[in-house]
């Protein structure tokens, strides 16, 4: 069972990083959330009956404990609240567009944390259908959600 | 830029984070094996106060108990009662009590933020902030009566050279049970309140929305 999960673990690493990049600014609390996520996903692991996708499992435990967990916010996040990794992202060749996606991946990150997690399934293709499931809205109201994060979007990047 | 034409650099940039910060198997392995072997170690270590408070709970219950050892022996040599023996064990059976309701507590009081992992978010807040307001209620109930025998045991055992009247007595419980729970108030309202918050306009944030 182990072998099978570290495997599991392995092959998905991608998305509980996705998380962790999301919900946390510091390099020490993208390291602790990830290690929480896995002793959750190891707890819950036994009782994963495979009725969901395995990644949407994985995005429904990682989310909640992002969302839910109690941490200590650190005095550097406090006053800062700036991203040790934020100007490090290239996405293109561009310049310009570079910057451009940049401004775009710090406005998500400083949406409302439902709104983060709906964000981020909407990027990785899921359909609404499964957005709902993990988030525990209807179809529509997520359509409705979506529209409101890309209006939230555009007012966040045009006020810099 | 929209949100849509992000999307198509999403990949890309995930790609890019993934190999800065990917993991070895090896590596993942040793998290496993801490989170199946040393998991309480694990949580207790990553909050600061749980520790004191353990440590701290844990050398009162030594402290307390040599001090019902030196004042059972001084019962017997001084020919005390049968009921003055008893009474010395039953307030120290109140301290044990409290000491043991504060361990449970602070261990309590940080895992109700990750125990409710495998519903939808919706769900999982749900029961999170209610289980939280639940535990929060629940203990300070325990408290309320709680602190008022401590107190009095304390006075009763380890002041023992002072006689103060029961109209004294009430009102110094009264005291130091109010302080000692607008204390534990002041200390939650700091660390966990601020939380709770969030999670309540997370919450508010998802039932606004009409059912459809």
């Amino acid at each position: 069972m182990k072998e099978q999960f570290i495997l599991l673990i392995t092959d998905n690493q991608g998305l509980i990083f996705k998380v962790c990049n999301m919900y946390c600014n510091s390099r020490e609390d993208k390291e602790d959330l990830f290690q929480d996520i896995i002793l959750q996903l190891w707890q819950a692991y036994g009782s994963f009956k495979g009725d969901s996708k395995v990644s949407t499992w994985i995005y429904r435990v990682a989310l909640n404990n992002a969302i839910t967990r109690f941490r200590k916010e650190t005095k550097h996040e406090k006053f800062s609240g700036i991203d040790d990794n934020t100007f490090e992202i290239a996405a293109v060749d561009s310049k310009e567009e570079n910057e451009k996606v940049n401004q775009m991946y710090e406005a998500i990150k400083k949406l409302p944390e439902i709104d983060r997690a709906i964000t981020m399934l909407y990027m990785d293709n899921y359909s609404y259908k499964e957005i709902g499931d993990v988030i525990g809205l209807s179809e529509s109201n997520i359509g409705f959600k979506l529209t409101k994060i890309r209006a939230k979007l555009k007012t966040i990047v045009n006020n810099g | 830029m929209e949100l849509d034409e992000f999307k198509t650099h999403w990949n890309t940039i995930q790609d890019n984070e993934l190999q800065k910060q990917k993991i070895s198997q090896q590596k993942l392995e040793q998290i496993i094996m801490n989170a199946t072997e040393t998991l309480s170690q694990l949580q207790a270590k990553s909050i600061y106060w749980k520790s004191v408070g353990k440590i701290t709970t844990r050398m009162f219950i030594g402290v307390l108990t040599v001090v019902l050892l030196i004042t059972l022996i001084k019962d017997f040599f001084s020919y005390n009662t049968f009921g003055g023996i008893m009474l010395s064990i039953a307030y120290f059976a109140v301290m044990v009590v409290y000491c043991v309701v504060t361990m449970w507590v602070y261990k309590k009081q940080e895992k109700i933020f990750t125990i409710y992992n495998s519903s939808n978010v919706k769900e999982s807040l749900k029961q999170t902030i209610n289980a939280f307001k639940r535990f929060y209620l629940m203990f300070n109930g325990i408290y309320l009566v709680l602190y008022p025998a401590f107190y009095y045991a304390i006075i009763k055992e380890l002041i023992t050279y002072w006689h103060p009247s029961v109209q004294t007595i009430v009102i110094t419980l009264t005291v130091v049970t109010v302080l000692s729970l607008a204390g534990g108030h002041w200390y939650y309202e700091v660390k966990f309140f601020k939380k709770l918050r969030l999670l309540e306009a997370n919450l508010a944030d998802l039932e606004d929305m009409q059912p459809a």
